[in-house]
């Protein structure tokens, strides 16, 4: 762990994250999977690609938001230590070159995370929309990323298109601060692991 | 370095007069050779048409992301045909040979997603 349990008030006061060295030394992507459930499930595998080196997870427990490097093994974790109740997850993607010491705004990320929720739970209604893909691309100006979005549909379909772009404007009008990047793709009898670039991340609850 | 152009609203519209122009008058003819290049200059076309809109507001945009969310607040009538033709054209100038545009779908932009922008437009900004 980085964060001791007296730094936990102050982190989640400020809702932002210090970025620690051993932020970017780390190679192993962790994920959180809470279904709601007492227990978490934990996955870890290594990188698709050395691009980035740390995911940052912040996981709400009741009042607290702690974010884990990822340094750590599973195994080591005793439910008695951690006995939060993860109700969400949430994994981001860091470049190397983050510097040292800057922060991290984890509150606008939980935010980008329901919006991107509330888009893709609006898509996935759209019956020919096949899979859809996020990446989180840090860029110099507020907010600080931008939310890259691909939707794989298999075929141009003007009216399908249409759909997604209502949605998009939508969530876009309710969330003014966020910027937003969605692409469809047409798979065009392509396999979908040949068109998506490796940093971003298959959507799934 | 990022230049940072500030062109009039006027300045706009004679950029995205002479991006249909050049369109209709040249690129159609070869659509089915360069249905990509159908879609950038017919996107291009859209972007100077809204900018000129946003120009007369005083608002000048370096990025597309802050453009397309500005779009759909302020523009949200023509968000989708907007969005449509920056997808198509971000597909023709970055993606494969098999992310192009069909000429169906260039032609298809052209015919329906851009007069919905310059018609709309044009009722705010001659």
């Amino acid at each position: 762990m980085v964060f001791t349990m007296q730094e936990l008030p102050q982190i989640y006061e400020k809702m932002l994250v210090r970025i620690q060295p051993e932020h970017v030394t780390d190679n192993i992507e962790c994920i959180f999977s809470s279904n709601f459930s007492d227990t978490a499930v934990r996955t870890s595998r290594k990188m698709r690609a050395s691009k980035y080196n740390i995911f940052v997870s912040s996981v709400s427990a009741q009042t607290t938001t702690i974010s884990h490097p990822c340094s750590w093994k599973p195994q080591f974790i005793e439910s008695e230590t951690y006995s939060w109740t993860p109700r969400t997850w949430f994994v981001y993607p860091l470049k190397q070159d983050l510097r040292i010491d800057s922060t991290f705004d984890v509150k606008l990320l939980a935010d980008a995370r329901d919006m991107m929720r509330s888009l893709f739970e609006e898509v996935e209604k759209l019956n020919v929309v096949e899979s859809a893909f996020y990446n989180f691309e840090p860029v110099d100006r507020p907010p600080g990323f931008i939310i890259e979005i691909l939707v794989v549909i298999p075929e141009s379909n003007r009216e399908t298109e249409y759909k997604i772009y209502y949605v998009l404007g939508e969530l876009m009008r309710r969330n003014r601060k966020m910027l937003i990047d969605l692409h469809i793709v047409k798979r065009r009898g392509r396999e979908i692991k040949n068109l998506i670039p490796t940093e971003f991340q298959r959507w799934r609850e | 370095m990022t230049l940072k152009f500030r062109l009039s609203s006027i300045e706009h519209l004679e950029k995205a007069r002479r991006n249909q122009e050049i369109l209709f008058n040249h690129l159609l003819n070869f659509v089915e050779k360069c249905p990509e290049w159908v879609t950038v200059v017919a996107f291009y076309s859209a972007l100077h048409f809204v900018d000129a809109y946003f120009a007369k507001l005083n608002l000048h945009f370096q990025h597309h992301q802050e453009r397309n969310s500005e779009i759909s607040e302020s523009l949200k009538e023509i968000f989708g045909a907007y969005y449509r033709l920056y997808d198509l054209s971000v597909n023709s100038r970055y993606g494969s040979m098999k992310d192009n545009p069909t000429a169906d779908e260039a032609m298809d932009t052209v015919r329906n997603d851009l007069p919905k922008v310059v018609e709309f437009i044009q009722g705010f900004v001659h």
